[in-house]
């Protein structure tokens, strides 16, 4: 009796599950108390659905049939080859694509800016009608160009 | 691959073994035909990779128990989320084991404390008299891990029938 309760505790709290199976099987399933604790295959049975309640009574078929004809053309479908024309145009695309990237990458150098002193003349600047010096500021990647200028009354700048 | 009418028949054959694990582990008639019916369609789309060497009967087992799981797994999370939407409201809802709508065997309130593993190892061990190595073989899992199932399984549904007898 305290065996058997032992060995129940130890089920209990053992979460290894070959130490359980070891305990079903070396006295779980041996002992005649440990055995009168579970249920008896004739008592589960007679409590279970079991074949013959529904022997008569289920056909599926008209179910399954049906199911099993609109699969076909799916099934079809899904193992359709991919054509040899379709696997080699997808095969040119992406090699022109990857091309297209590593030459819009690589190869194709940024377009060279324009400084402002190659694009615009200025042949004189002068403040309070005297001459003044002359500063162009290009920001990068636009067309702005922005003049500075400043007193100088000594010098008068002109640019070609 | 066989014709049609060869699987009708094989199907014939099956449909109330499948029936009666499928209702054992949902408790639910319109989702057990639904099981089955996928389950005989797979076996039907895949009846080329059958092994020959292989119990035919393992294999339908081994499918609708996985089916029954899955369906399960829905069920949860469909209970979860309907407990949301209702604020906790369906608390007392079970995992989806509602009364079979025949005759009632065995009262959900039992299934309900076994696993679903459990439930399956408890069929095929009373309806099908299977050993520990054959229901390992449906559950996919070591002969050990079967007969603590079944042993599991067996020791639930003697204390629920003796609580049972208790009230009365």
């Amino acid at each position: 009796m305290r065996w058997c309760n032992g060995v129940d505790f130890l089920f209990r709290i053992l979460p290894v599950t070959f130490l359980r199976d070891y305990l079903i099987r070396f006295h779980l399933n041996r002992c005649e108390r440990c055995w009168a604790a579970l249920v008896s295959s004739d008592e589960a049975r007679s409590l279970l659905y079991s074949e013959e309640d529904f022997k008569e009574e289920i056909d599926l078929w008209p179910r399954v049939g049906r199911e099993l004809k609109a699969s076909v053309p799916r099934k079809r479908a899904a193992r359709m080859p991919l054509s040899r024309g379709g696997l080699l145009a997808g095969t040119a695309v992406f090699l022109l694509v990857c091309l297209l990237l590593v030459w819009n990458v690589l190869v194709q150098e940024p377009p060279e800016l324009q400084t402002a002193e190659e694009g615009f003349r200025i042949r004189s600047i002068q403040i309070d009608n005297e001459p003044a010096q002359a500063f162009l500021y290009q920001p990068a990647d636009t067309d702005m160009v922005f003049v500075w200028a400043e007193k100088n009354k000594h010098e008068e700048i002109y640019y070609e | 691959m066989g014709s049609e009418e060869d699987f009708r028949r094989l199907m014939h054959k099956y449909t109330g073994k499948a029936m009666a694990m499928a209702l054992n582990l949902l408790g639910n008639k319109e989702d057990a035909e639904d099981v089955c019916q996928d389950t005989f369609v797979r076996i039907y789309n895949h009846l080329e990779s059958f092994d020959f060497n292989r119990n035919f009967k393992d294999w339908m087992y081994a499918i609708l128990h996985n089916r029954c799981m899955d369906l399960l797994r829905k069920r949860v999370r469909f209970s979860k989320y309907a407990v949301y939407q209702s604020g906790g409201m369906n608390e007392n809802r079970d995992e989806g084991l509602t009364t079979p709508p025949k005759a009632k065997k065995l009262p959900s309130e039992f299934l309900k404390r076994l696993s679903p593993k459990e439930r399956t190892a408890l069929v095929l061990w009373a309806n099908e008299s299977y050993s520990s190595e054959e229901i390992a073989e449906v559950l996919r899992c070591s002969a050990s891990t079967a007969r603590v199932f079944l042993y599991k399984a067996r020791k639930k549904i003697k204390n629920c029938l003796e609580e049972d007898n208790a009230l009365v």
